[in-house]
């Protein structure tokens, strides 16, 4: 095949999403009418698997009596609060930290020792700081999402083709021109990264921190569930979370595509 | 590419700016010396160089002469640590300012072409609908107005170039400089790159400094070819090229040779005395 040099990453074939997902609905098809054949032949009874219409039938109830839509708001609105939070400061510290020298080498100690302890690992000391109530979730999603957005936002300031910033600088770009015109977009790529891997966390930190210490949310419900031993709703729990999650991973998707349309689309790895 | 070049050349954009535009540079005693971690290293030594206003001029050394670093001081991204830079004539007031033209990464990514030439109009306030306007008379001149809408990386090597050319043209930069480390080029690129370019100039005449280790490149385009020493960087010659434009690379071959083997020698056997 004979492209035109230069071109190299220029076509991303648009139908791969479409083609993707049929994909990904047929093999579920398959796969959930083999499952439930083989329990309605009784091959198997195990307590551990019930049968995709039992689950379905426990999801329609959790539907049907609202309770599924109250959880999942609440979740929904803890993700992106969390989210908010937690990408705003790591985005600002992040472009602070990546454009001096002097609050870098004075921040970096503190990261490299916060950075590695597991989010949900907080949670406790959290709940004595903020309380039982819906803050000390929010903070713990926060700072989930915050570590991510930091580091990459960091790393995008930090890694600035300088060929670009001197581009800018001979056209005379004042300092803040130089901010707007060419630092913030020259980095945005990474930051984009940082949204990706925020987003990511938060939502892992939301589902925790449910199962935890809340009494609503998906993951809450999740946890409810084993501790009534409703293992057709525990199912249903885990379908609608891995749902959230295809969704949001979707979303951010979306909003990369739109935020930096020069980047040819990148396998999204998770 | 080639109908474009042929419009370019033989129907110069007519320009009321050119003479507003006139710039003459001078570098008096440039010296420079790098403070690395492993003590100093100096990289240009007592450089006298005059570019006259519309004068395409190329500098020619072997890599590490500081021929780069000149053109850094000149553009006024490095303060040299000796000597001065001076503009002269109308357009001194400019001065070297959104005349840099790099070869590598030389085009911003993250914006199409016609953004991307539109980007000086842009810091100076210019609003999007008229700097676009404007951009895209420029991106035709450069022979891209089909690509206006195309982001860098969907662009060869040359039409980044132009992009570049571009992009100081619509500022009316008086003053092109040119990084052009060639390196990362394959073999058939250059001369394509080199019409172009000379297209482009003979379109829009102004003064041009482009630094290159490809003698034979220096030679095809320059009025004036300007060959320094190894480091420290020192001038060695200042060649006049006496072809006449615009050039025609199959009718210059042999003259050009000759030019060649003069700037080899003398970087083989490089004068005594002359820092």
């Amino acid at each position: 095949m004979s492209e035109p040099r230069g071109t190299a990453q220029a076509a991303v074939p648009a139908a791969v999403p479409i083609r993707w997902s049929m994909r990904f609905l047929v093999v579920w098809v398959i796969l959930l009418a083999v499952w439930e054949g083989v329990i309605r032949a009784g091959l198997h009874t195990g307590l551990f698997l019930p049968a995709p219409s039992a689950i379905i039938a426990s999801l329609s109830r959790l539907i049907g009596d609202g309770s599924l839509f109250r959880h999942l708001a609440l979740t929904v609105v803890r993700i992106i609060t969390g989210m908010i939070g937690g990408i705003t400061a790591g985005l600002v510290l992040g472009l602070a930290m990546g454009m001096s020298r002097r609050l870098r080498r004075a921040v970096d100690p503190v990261v490299a020792a916060l950075h590695p302890i597991p989010r949900l690992a907080f949670f406790p000391l959290l709940i004595v700081v903020f309380g039982v109530g819906e803050m000390s979730k929010l903070a713990a999603v926060s700072l989930g999402a915050f570590f991510p957005m930091l580091l990459n936002t960091v790393a995008g300031v930090r890694g600035m083709n300088p060929v670009h910033l001197e581009l800018g600088r001979s056209f005379g770009a004042s300092r803040r021109q130089m901010f707007w015109h060419v630092l913030l977009p020259g980095s945005l790529p990474l930051m984009l990264t940082g949204l990706r891997l925020s987003s990511n966390v938060a939502f892992h930190a939301t589902i925790g921190v449910e199962m935890v210490g809340s009494r609503t949310g998906i993951g809450s419900l999740l946890w409810l569930s084993w501790q009534t031993f409703s293992i057709d709703q525990l199912y249903a729990a885990l379908a609608v979370i891995a749902a959230l999650g295809i969704g949001q991973a979707s979303l951010i998707r979306w909003i990369t595509a739109r935020g930096a349309p020069w980047l040819a689309e990148r396998p999204a790895a998770t | 590419m080639g109908m474009t070049i042929q419009r370019l050349v033989t129907n110069p954009a007519g320009d009321s700016n050119a003479n507003a535009r006139s710039l003459h540079v001078t570098c008096e005693g440039i010296g420079h010396t790098f403070a690395g971690d492993r003590g100093k290293v100096e990289a240009l030594r007592d450089v006298n160089v005059s570019i006259e206003a519309n004068e395409f001029v190329c500098v020619v050394g072997p890599s590490g002469c500081g021929k780069s670093t000149l053109l850094r001081i000149i553009a006024g991204l490095e303060a040299p640590t000796a000597g001065h830079v001076r503009f002269h004539g109308p357009a001194a007031e400019k001065g070297a300012k959104g005349g840099l033209v790099v070869q590598e990464h030389g085009a911003f990514p993250w914006l199409n072409a016609v953004d991307n030439v539109a980007f000086g109009l842009a810091l100076e306030g210019m609003p999007k609908e008229n700097r676009r306007a404007r951009a895209l008379a420029y991106l035709d001149r450069v022979g891209l107005s089909a690509f206006a809408r195309h982001y860098p990386h969907e662009l060869s090597v040359g039409m980044r170039q132009r992009l570049g050319i571009g992009r100081a043209m619509v500022v009316d930069a008086p003053l092109l400089l040119m990084d052009e480390p060639g390196a990362a080029l394959d073999a058939q690129a250059p001369r394509n790159m080199q019409e172009e370019l000379l297209g482009s100039w003979a379109a829009d005449r102004r003064t041009v400094l482009f630094v290159t280790h490809d003698i034979d490149e220096a030679v095809r385009l320059a009025d004036r070819v300007i060959v320094m020493s190894g480091r420290p960087g020192r001038l060695l010659a200042d060649i006049p090229i006496p072809l006449a434009r615009p050039r025609d690379f199959r009718r210059d071959q042999f003259q050009v040779r000759g030019i060649i083997e003069d700037i080899w020698r003398l970087l083989e056997d490089p004068p005594e005395g002359n820092g």
